[in-house]
């Protein structure tokens, strides 16, 4: 047998970020030499990588500078029980952890896992113009659901918004038959949905109510890419709009209006108020300038009801706030 | 009278009481005595006591500032008018523990004293122990007493100069009739420690809630310092229940294993003139894997357990695995790792490890070693803060002479303030620009000299590992030559060594199958395979106290039966365990204003401990 020298010896471990994503370093000892790694399903190889990526979570753990790599596993291979293995290009000797058995439709998170990986590669104009009228979504979340103000919302919503849909997303049956029997009375318009990726979900919603911030990758992604869904942070209840306006204070809308496409003199005609910079200022661009929000007003009325309100009847400036705003959140 | 008289008549009453003080210090204070005499003779007078407007003063000599400013009698009454009752170092938890160093189905101190606190809506309000910040003329102090009542005093005066003039206002000796006094006057850092320490010790049940008023500003700092006393000296950082813990696993093993516990109470020659290399889960292991691998062969490696993640990466096998800790899931997490990196190295653990743990390793070579109580008398036990000085210790005690440290940072990464390496499971970043008001002994940043920095940011925490290291480390001879190579804390006696400077070109290559079996053979001759006579005699005194503390009426006659064995008993498991038990309950019983509730919950906290007790001593005696 030949024992490669301590010098040559290579080296690496995988981590898997998500079932289908994974990240990892490969690299030879007392070397700087790139190393490339071959990525094989069941034994045939699918793609060869370059671990010379600079990846924070992999450098706080191995004191490494750079030698990292990543990798999404391609939509085409999702579903299939399959072993992935990375073996280091030249050696062929597997990085530790590797292989990996990927899970198939049959694992019970299988829609959720596949529909987490598909916010890891945003095919931009494909998402930007998919939504349905009239739509509502919200993510499933246990936690949420059991709280008695949340579940009075969303029958209220249901009341008030007549003909909107409202759809609850999740991927686990159990907890469709939680929410049917919750929101018994409002069959007609409550609905569970379980997409297979961003797109589907996109195809399928107008505004995205954002409850918790374990989902707030998805708040994002949709925030910054759609052009027709508008995100709604419905995390926080507060008595008066004011209240908002307080906790808005440092917002980066004061620190950086140009990027808001907002003058100082706006700023003051609003009297700094976020509340209106954001939505009266919309409105009176887009519609008239009779409107005008009071702050000292019930901040649920407003944040919970009367921003859906706004963006369902007035498609204009529902693109208005989402090009001037939402978009520019994450820019 | 005339003003001149009026005066005369005052200085008379002023010396009678500094005479009446002095002679009391020389009675009972030889320490304070000599320190005030000593200072008498330097001759110095920075400040003075005036009698000015009809009132005295504390005036400062030279830079002629007067620290009252209003008649000291009233000011006295004034601090006890204004005195808040939160003016009081808390020695308890107020608000219920969250799960802390749980062991499952197992006597869990934190959940013990939750017991109490989850009946603290009707707590005492009384006043137990009290201590001053600096004393002025002290003209306060009796009129406190008299106001509280409390049972003891811890008074401190950094100045010497202004404690003597307290003793011409200030009775003492009157407050020693009814409560026991403490002086901490002018102390240096070790002896105040002592003192604070003594007070502690006094009527420990009532380390609850000690109350304290501060007599100027000037003297706030000590206010934090007696803070981190008191916060070291918690009994939770080393419970009763981790040595009920030892105890029970202790025999366990002892009965189950192998190769059983090895005798640690003296020293051996087995590593002797080999270059030993023991590794921490310090960043500086991470940076330096690389040379470790290249090297490993020029050193017996001793990892301690929390490295052997790391390790695995370049399939790194330590030729010792070091292992303290006593909780499950993390210990779990660190063995969850290939078995070659574990399966043939000789493992050296703590009596006090995880059942499932001992099950994973069971069939490796595995040494227990006795860890905070002896379970064999004369047999040695572990003692220290973390894996890194108490390792390091084990190693000396077996010889290693030639010993290299990496990993043993004892700090934060100076630059990320990583705590440890990054597949550590505690593994976090520390923002080191940060600074807090309040002293948090576990997250408090405080900088030390380094080791290969001038300084290097650690928590409080292990400045006590540091300290007990470099303690150890100062009582050996120069035949010890101790390298560190770590980028962390420095230690006495050890030399600081960077990594590349170390030659390695001429050393030999360690034969490491002929390593195992000549550790394992020298281990095998120390280690204890049976009981013999003492041990038997031992447990069967244990069982006899077990009896005779099981009956009991009531708690009272459980104090006085335990005091009793305390005072006949000269060493006994049973009876140091109960007294740690104590020293950490008893501050929340007091507290509890119910007394039958107090009792009752006592009681049956007794009784879970005592049947523990038995329930082990019955297994061990079993087998006899």
């Amino acid at each position: 047998m030949i024992v490669p020298s301590k010098n040559q010896k290579t080296y690496g471990v995988l981590h898997t970020e998500n079932y289908f994503s994974f990240l990892g370093f490969c690299k030879k000892v007392n070397s700087d030499e790139i190393q490339k790694v071959d990525v094989y399903l069941d034994d045939v190889l699918i793609d060869t990588i370059i671990a010379n990526k600079h990846l924070q979570k992999i450098e706080d753990i191995y004191e490494l500078d750079g030698f990292g790599f990543s990798y999404d596993l391609h939509e085409k291979y999702v579903g299939q029980k399959s072993l992935i293995s990375f073996r280091n290009h030249e050696t062929q000797e597997n990085l530790q952890n590797s292989p990996y058995v990927l899970i198939d439709k049959s694992n019970i998170g299988f829609n959720q896992y596949r529909f987490v990986h598909s916010l890891n590669n945003i095919n931009i104009p494909q998402l930007e113009n998919l939504f349905m009228k009239n739509s509502i979504s919200i993510m499933f979340d246990e936690q949420t659901v059991e709280e008695k103000y949340f579940c009075d919302y969303i029958k209220d919503l249901c009341k008030r918004f007549p003909t909107v849909k409202i759809n609850f997303i999740t991927f686990y049956k159990k907890d469709g038959k939680l929410i049917k029997t919750i929101f018994s009375d409002y069959l007609q318009q409550i609905d569970t949905i379980s997409p297979d990726s961003i797109y589907e979900l996109a195809r399928q919603t107008e505004i995205f109510l954002y409850t918790h911030i374990n989902h707030m990758n998805l708040y994002y992604t949709l925030l910054k890419y759609s052009n027709e869904i508008i995100c709604l942070d419905i995390r926080f209840r507060r008595n008066i709009i004011k209240d908002y306006d307080n906790e808005a204070q440092n917002h980066e809308i004061f620190i950086n209006p140009l990027k808001y496409n907002l003058s100082n003199e706006e700023i003051k005609k609003y009297e700094h108020s976020f509340t209106r910079i954001v939505f009266e200022r919309a409105y009176h661009k887009i519609i008239d300038t009779t409107y005008s929000i009071n702050t000292t007003t019930d901040g649920i009325e407003f944040y919970f009801f009367e921003r859906i309100n706004l963006v369902l009847k007035n498609l204009d400036l529902k693109h208005f706030v989402i090009k001037n705003f939402f978009k520019k959140l994450r820019s | 009278m005339s003003k001149t008289n009026e005066l005369e008549e005052i200085q008379q009453t002023l010396q009678q009481i500094f005479l009446a003080n002095l002679t009391f210090f020389k009675q009972t204070n030889k320490n304070l005595y000599e320190k005030l005499v000593a200072f008498e003779k330097l001759n110095i007078e920075n400040y003075s006591i005036e009698f000015i407007d009809n009132r005295f003063e504390l005036i400062n000599i030279k830079n002629k500032t007067t620290f009252y400013n209003k008649d000291p009698f009233i000011d006295a009454k004034n601090r006890i008018n204004t005195f808040e009752f939160s003016n009081a170092f808390s020695l308890i938890k107020l608000e219920p523990y969250e799960k802390r160093n749980h062991y499952e189905n197992e006597i869990n101190a934190y959940l013990y004293i939750n017991d109490f606190i989850n009946n603290f809506a009707n707590t005492s309000t009384e006043i137990n122990k009290f201590i001053f910040i600096g004393t002025l003329l002290g003209v306060h102090i009796n009129d406190f007493h008299d106001s509280i009542n409390a049972k003891s005093y811890l008074i401190i005066e950094p100045n010497i100069e202004i404690f003597r003039l307290s003793m011409f206002m200030t009775d003492y000796t009157t407050l020693t009739k009814s409560a026991k006094l403490f002086f901490a006057i002018a102390e240096n850092e070790f002896n105040f420690q002592k003192i604070v320490n003594d007070f502690l010790e006094y009527q420990e049940e009532y380390n609850n809630l000690i109350h304290y008023e501060l007599s100027n500003e000037t003297n706030k700092t000590i206010i934090d310092k007696l803070s981190l006393q008191f916060t070291q000296s918690s009994q939770m950082r080393y419970p009763f229940s981790e040595y009920l813990i030892s105890l029970k696993r202790g025999f366990k093993y002892f009965l189950e294993s192998k190769n059983k516990i090895i005798n640690l109470s003296k020293n051996y020659d087995f590593l002797e003139k080999k270059k030993v290399l023991f590794l921490g889960a310090g960043v500086s292991l991470a940076r330096n894997i690389e040379w470790l691998y290249t090297n490993q062969n020029k050193f017996v490696i001793v990892a301690s357990s929390a490295v052997l993640k790391h390790l695995q990466i370049l399939d790194i096998v330590p030729d010792i695995i070091i292992l303290i800790d006593g909780q499950k899931d993390c210990m779990l997490d660190q063995f969850n790792i290939k078995k070659p990196i574990y399966e043939n190295s000789t493992i050296l653990c703590s009596i006090k490890i995880d059942e499932d743990l001992y099950e994973i390793i069971k069939d490796s070579n595995v040494f227990f070693m006795q860890n905070s109580l002896e379970l064999f008398r004369n047999f040695g036990f572990l003692s220290g803060v973390t894996v890194g000085d108490i390792g390091t210790d084990i190693l000396l005690r077996l010889g290693a002479n030639e010993l290299y440290l990496l990993g043993v940072d004892a700090s934060l990464d100076s630059k990320t303030g990583k705590t440890h390496i990054g597949t550590h499971s505690s593994s976090r970043k520390i923002n080191l620009n940060t600074s807090s008001n309040s002293i948090n002994f576990q997250n408090n940043i405080i900088y030390v000299k380094g080791n290969l920095q001038e300084e290097v940011p650690t928590f409080m925490e292990y400045t006590e590992m540091i300290e007990h290291l470099s303690a150890k480390l100062e009582l050996l001879d120069k035949s010890y030559k101790i390298y560190n190579l770590s980028d962390g804390a420095y230690f006495k006696n050890t030399t600081p060594l960077k990594i590349e400077n170390l030659p390695l070109e001429n050393s030999a290559d360690i034969d490491k199958i002929m390593l195992k079996d000549f550790l394992f053979s020298s281990l095998k001759q120390i280690n204890k395979q049976q009981l013999n006579s003492l041990d038997i005699k031992e447990i069967q005194k244990e069982r006899k106290i077990l009896k005779k503390l099981s009956s009991f009426n009531n708690i009272e006659d459980f104090f006085t039966n335990f005091k009793n064995l305390e005072k006949t008993i000269s060493y006994s498991i049973v009876i140091n365990i109960l007294d740690t038990y104590f020293k950490l309950i008893l501050p929340y019983y007091t507290f509890l204003k119910n007394k039958q509730d107090a009792n009752e919950i006592l009681t049956s906290q007794l009784n879970k401990i005592l049947n523990d007790f038995n329930s082990i001593y019955d297994k061990i005696s079993n087998k006899i």
